[in-house]
């Protein structure tokens, strides 16, 4: 399971968590997430992504964009370990609220409690959310 | 007088839902579309027993990797076609 | 060829891409196509098919590893082939978008 604390062994890293809590297809914002993510991930900075709430609706297996015409998601994100992108969690009651499992996610993710969330907060040095 | 509703809001706590859920009544029917087809294991357990119909734009759920079971699926010319059904078309976002 | 490109010379309508295509776009970009040129732009264009984008240096880098192995599976390999910017020149001929972060 990947450490709650980002490696800032080297001097001068500033280590960045985005949360997403937007659910995939209602307008735009999940969207600007992934591709922040994606753009922040080039620097080579410690990189953590913390999917809550709604957020954890962009995880979920099978989507079929094109039946919306609509960016599919889950290909984007889909692409993460190849950037390097190792460090997601998953607020575990939002997992659960939705009776979903991990199974159900398209990424290995490491599943937290509101106690690890704010472990995981608290050693980043920047905090984006979408 | 029974009514058509829509709803389009993912979490059960909205408001929008909280007040949609207030307006039902017998013989109603609820369309859940967009991020509202997330709702739907919740809606057939909170409308069980009542006299609601309850729809889901089908093409909303696959484009979001949703099959919920014994759902009742519409497509985008049924979807009109309830609408014309309907004395009135009510819209909770 | 009727295909249409941007200033930069990416195709603008991507299905209009064949293998004619990037035959025409490599040669505007000095570079003769060969196997080992087509084994790297067929990957590129499975990446876009399985991701939805198009592959900067790093992703490129470890897809082609992953796929094709340590040997071609690194930077010098790419620059080989597709010499400055192997990740957009490798988008450019396989007819897929500019890639969203090159500089």
């Amino acid at each position: 399971m990947s450490p709650l604390v980002p490696d800032n062994s080297m001097n001068n890293t500033k280590s960045t968590l985005f949360i997403l809590r937007s659910t995939p297809y209602q307008g735009h914002r999940a969207l600007e997430g992934i591709e922040a993510v994606l753009a922040a991930s080039v620097f080579e900075q410690p990189l953590g992504v913390l999917f809550i709430g709604d957020g954890v609706w962009q995880l979920k297996k099978q989507q079929q964009a094109e039946q919306i015409e609509r960016r599919n998601l889950a290909a984007l994100l889909s692409s993460f370990p190849l950037y390097d992108i190792e460090s997601v969690y998953v607020d575990e009651s939002s997992l659960e609220g939705k009776h979903l499992h991990s199974n159900d996610l398209l990424l290995p993710v490491s599943t937290l409690s509101a106690a690890g969330m704010a472990e995981l907060v608290a050693n980043h040095d920047t905090v984006l959310t979408f | 007088m029974s009514q058509l509703h829509t709803l389009n809001k993912a979490c059960f706590e909205h408001s929008a839902v909280q007040d949609c859920l207030k307006a039902l009544a017998d013989g109603d029917a609820l369309i859940l579309l967009e991020d509202g087809v997330y709702l739907t294991d919740k809606f057939d357990s909170a409308l069980k027993g009542r006299n609601i119909t309850l729809h889901v734009v089908q093409y909303d759920a696959a484009a979001r990797g949703l099959h919920p079971q014994n759902a009742a699926f519409i497509d985008a010319r049924q979807f009109v076609t309830l609408c014309c059904e309907y004395n009135k078309t009510l819209s909770w976002y | 060829m009727a295909a249409d490109f941007d200033k930069e010379g990416f195709l603008l309508d991507l299905s209009a891409w064949n293998r004619d295509i990037a035959e025409q776009i490599a040669r505007s970009e000095q570079i003769e196509l060969n196997a080992a040129h087509w084994e790297i732009i067929e990957l590129a264009r499975r990446f876009y098919t399985q991701h939805e984008h198009s592959p900067e240096m790093r992703p490129l880098v470890k897809y082609v590893k992953q796929e094709l192995g340590d040997d071609k599976g690194n930077s010098l390999y790419l620059l080989s082939l597709f010499p400055d910017s192997p990740a957009k020149r490798v988008s450019k001929i396989a007819g897929l978008p500019r890639p969203a972060n090159c500089l």
